[in-house]
């Protein structure tokens, strides 16, 4: 065993096995080593403290500890409401997507029935249009019919028709 | 608090029951202030205020010690006890109420002392030659001459300890002053068992060599 380790037993006032005694029997150095550390271990005893912890100590503590426990409720208060408040902004961002949603689709049907009126109309107005004209060319053709039974009694007649007929 | 509330509380401390765990873990689980902290993590504060009466003392002396002001180690026990109490549930009953005490702490005065020296407020050990500061008020009373060489003594002590590493100054007030073994030193400031006992030599030596006119004058 060598002095290192005889010295670190000896330093942290482990049991001395066998070895170690032996060792301390043939080393003088080890030997004045265990005396000084003796003699240490009572000096460092002589810083002895005395004080007590005051009474504002633990009222300090004490406290303290309302402090913290104070701040512990505080931060409680502050988690329910967290877990209060979460869902109303979550319903009202629900609210807000719904009510939106209604306006677009309000706003989407009202244009589509807007322009299914417009169309219905034009074609109200076309259908109507086409009976005026089938009308008016049933009109016409019972003037022309007319014309011609007027037209062949006289020449005048004929002339008048090849000048319609040279200037359409 | 009062004898018959820490009776009252120690009375109906129930055990839990042992699993078949290691030795070091079982004592720890049945040390009376780790039931203590166990019952308080469930809610009972009365445990925490007995375990705050039943520690401030040995860890008001630590702390003076590892930081050499009695005013501000006391507000460094206070800071430990409310770390403690804010750390509460992260406790575990692995380790003795202690260990867990002692690390917290520790590492409560490094970072003063670490805080200090970054503001250049480094306290001196040495501080008041003409006046020291007021460790007790028994040391600056006159006295016979045994008294004065006590305090001469203790003064050098204290200068000594003062002197060392902050780790190795904590690892021995620890070892010699709170009567902790290497495992909660270790565990207190991070270290193996080895390295601790190797930490704690280091200190010891330095000590040793500190105060060698004293030892070998045989004035101690
Ligand atoms: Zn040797």
């Amino acid at each position: 065993m060598n002095c290192k380790r005889v010295r670190q037993i000896i330093s942290l006032q482990e049991p001395l096995d066998h070895r170690s005694l032996q060792h301390l029997e043939q080393c003088s150095a080890c030997r004045a080593v265990r005396i000084q550390q003796e003699r240490l271990d009572t000096l460092l005893e002589s810083w002895d403290l005395q004080t007590e912890p005051s009474s504002r100590l633990l009222a300090s503590v004490r406290a303290g500890l309302g402090h913290e426990q104070a701040a512990a409720r505080r931060d409680g208060l502050r988690w329910f409401l967290r877990q209060v408040q979460l869902p109303m902004a979550g319903a009202r961002r629900g609210l807000a997507w719904g009510v939106s949603f209604c306006l677009v689709l309000i706003a989407t049907t009202a244009t589509v029935h807007h322009w299914q009126a417009v169309r219905q109309q034009r074609q109200a107005a076309t259908a109507a249009g086409a009976v005026q004209e089938l009308q008016a060319l049933d009109q016409d053709s019972e003037l022309l019919q007319t014309w011609d039974m007027l037209s062949s009694d006289g020449d005048a007649g004929s002339k008048t028709r090849q000048t319609y007929q040279a200037t359409p | 608090m009062d004898a018959a509330r820490e009776r009252a509380c120690m009375m109906s401390m129930k055990l839990s029951p042992v699993p078949a765990a290691e030795a070091a873990r079982e004592a720890a689980r049945s040390d009376a202030d780790t039931q203590l902290m166990l019952r308080f993590q469930e809610g009972e504060e009365t445990c925490f205020e007995l375990l705050v009466h039943r520690h401030s003392r040995p860890l008001l002396h630590f702390l003076t010690r590892m930081v050499a002001s009695p005013q501000v180690s006391e507000e460094l026990v206070q800071e430990s006890f409310l770390r403690i109490y804010q750390a509460r549930q992260r406790y575990r009953p692995e380790a003795r109420f202690s260990t867990w005490l002692y690390r917290i702490a520790t590492r409560v005065a490094l970072n003063h002392l670490r805080k200090c020296r970054k503001d250049r407020f480094a306290i001196s050990l040495n501080a008041g030659e003409d006046g020291e500061p007021v460790w007790e008020p028994a040391d600056q009373a006159p006295g016979t001459e045994e008294d004065l060489l006590r305090r001469e003594r203790a003064q050098r002590v204290r200068r000594a300890i003062g002197a060392l590493p902050e780790r190795q100054r904590a690892a021995v007030l620890m070892h010699k002053y709170q009567g902790l073994d290497y495992r909660a030193i270790g565990e207190a400031l991070g270290l193996s068992q080895a390295a601790t006992k190797s930490l704690l030599f280091r200190a010891y030596e330095t000590l040793r060599e500190e105060l060698r006119d004293l030892l070998e004058g045989g004035q101690a």
